[in-house]
């Protein structure tokens, strides 16, 4: 009996050092590491909530400017063209059309706002925004390119000899 | 470190001194670091390659040079696109319809193969020197015409076979040869090898009508000096390493030569940077052997340099003239008795 008396208040005994030890640790450590998980989910959680809350009075703002989404298509006399640059003049924002020659531009747009039109052997193209169209259909000019080509070459010469 | 720092010290030294002399106090150091760190950025939007490449730069002539340094540091030749247009214009030349369809199937293929691996031939290159200029609103047009090489001589009959740049900066117009400053073609595997070649930038007009002729004249940029497009057909051979160390080519005009036996010819140049005496050498072949001669009376006063060669025997011979290891033009003479 004695003996499991001694043993467990030796184990109280112990318990006690730790708990005295891990205040100690904990005592060590400074903000935020010495925080329970709970309190630091519900930061998480409110953080997130601030970013949605932001992102919604975003998406807002565009819509109270009235902000047309302007879509549309780019293509040539054969057809649809990718890689076509197209900026709204005067800013530096801009998006490329895709493989289908389609495109979203990423920013809401006003009325009489100008995007251009741009690809290498094209000439560029503008289109005013008219609030009844949010579809653009754009048909690229091809500039009359002669394709060339000399190779250069540091070979001496030599002349042909009859021989 | 020292040794680096001598090395490098000799470079920036050199570029210096091979910059076009009108834009000779600016440092185009500073832009072709701006290209360097773009290397290999791709071109699927030009407008924000363009920014990139000028911005912080204050002057046109260093925000044109960044652009330029990019593209010829950048864009490779495309050798099979070359030589399949060659062989398709030579078959079509007499009929412009198919000409036009050959044109318009090979520009798609152009354009798109140079914004997706970077490859192209003259036109692209010229294209993209001029688009990624006209971002900047630097003006900048496609000049079409002659180009000359020791591979392919023009004959009256030829069609233009060469595309360059035009560019004016402070008012003045200045030309460039984008394709040929790029790089050259190794004659072991045939592929393409950058080797920036900093002649082709602004270059001398009269130098460069030597070897380009423009199909509207006006981009010769030498008013009552033109050549006509005969004197053009008619002039030497000069390679890109005369870019690098000539100003003008003066004299012989023509690269074929008939004189009399004992007859001495003088040759003229005007230089771009001191050259030693000793290192100008003819380099003369008969046909069956080379040999190289000092040249009589090497003079090099006010950057101009003169030299003559008298032929003491009859025959045909290629002449070459070698500023060190580098060939920079070639005549041919017909010597009679």
């Amino acid at each position: 009996m004695k003996t499991t008396k001694t043993m467990t208040t030796g184990t109280q005994e112990q318990k006690k050092v730790q708990t005295e030890q891990q205040s100690a640790l904990k005592k060590q450590y400074h903000w935020p590491f010495d925080l329970n998980t709970k309190s630091v989910k519900k930061i998480i959680s409110s953080f997130i909530l601030v970013m949605l809350a932001f992102s919604f009075s975003n998406s807002m703002q565009a819509q109270n400017n009235n902000g047309l989404t302007i879509n549309g298509i780019v293509s040539d006399e054969n057809g649809p063209v990718d890689q076509v640059t197209i900026t709204l003049k005067g800013t530096e924002t801009r998006t490329i059309s895709d493989k289908k020659g389609m495109f979203t531009f990423p920013e809401a747009l006003k009325e009489n706002d100008v995007l251009v039109f741009s690809h290498l052997g094209y000439h560029p193209q503008e289109v005013t925004i008219n609030k009844d169209a949010p579809f653009v259909k754009v048909q690229l000019d091809s500039e009359t390119i002669e394709i060339l080509g000399a190779l250069h070459s540091n070979k001496p010469y030599k002349s042909k000899r009859k021989k | 470190m020292k040794q680096f720092l001598y090395t490098s010290l000799i470079l920036i030294a050199c570029q210096i001194q091979a910059q076009q002399s009108d834009f000779s106090h600016i440092d185009f150091q500073k832009a072709d670091s701006l290209a360097l760190a773009y290397q290999g950025a791709d071109l699927y939007d030009l407008q924000e390659l363009s920014n990139k490449l000028t911005t912080g730069l204050t002057t046109d002539a260093e925000r044109f040079r960044a652009i330029y340094y990019w593209v010829c540091t950048n864009i490779k030749n495309d050798y099979s696109q070359y030589s399949k247009n060659k062989r398709k214009r030579q078959r079509f030349q007499s009929d412009s319809l198919k000409t036009q369809n050959w044109n318009s199937e090979l520009k798609k293929d152009v354009f798109r193969k140079l914004i997706k691996h970077k490859k192209t031939i003259c036109t692209g290159y010229a294209y993209m020197v001029q688009e990624l200029a006209s971002l900047a609103n630097i003006p900048c047009e496609i000049v079409h015409g002659y180009g000359k090489t020791s591979t392919n001589l023009i004959s009256d009959r030829d069609a233009p076979n060469h595309t360059w740049n035009a560019v004016k900066l402070d008012g003045k117009w200045y030309l460039c040869d984008p394709t040929w400053a790029s790089g050259i073609q190794n004659p072991e595997t045939g592929n393409f090898i950058f080797q920036y070649n900093d002649g082709y930038f602004l270059s001398n007009p009269t130098l460069f009508a030597i070897n380009h002729y423009p199909k509207d004249t006006k981009w010769l940029l030498l008013d009552d000096k033109a050549p006509t497009f005969n004197e053009f057909l008619e002039a030497p051979i000069v390679y890109g390493n005369a870019y690098k160390s000539l100003e003008t080519h003066n004299k012989p005009k023509m690269f074929h030569n008939t004189i009399k036996k004992h007859e001495t010819i003088a040759f003229s140049y005007t230089l771009k940077k001191p050259v030693s005496n000793n290192s100008i050498r003819l380099l003369i072949d008969n046909g069956t052997n080379n040999r190289q001669v000092t040249p009589k009376n090497i003079q090099i006063t006010d950057q101009k340099l003169t030299l003559e060669h008298q032929f003491n025997n009859t025959g045909f011979y290629d002449v070459h003239l070698m500023i060190g290891e580098e060939y920079i033009s070639t005549y041919t003479f017909e010597v009679k008795g």
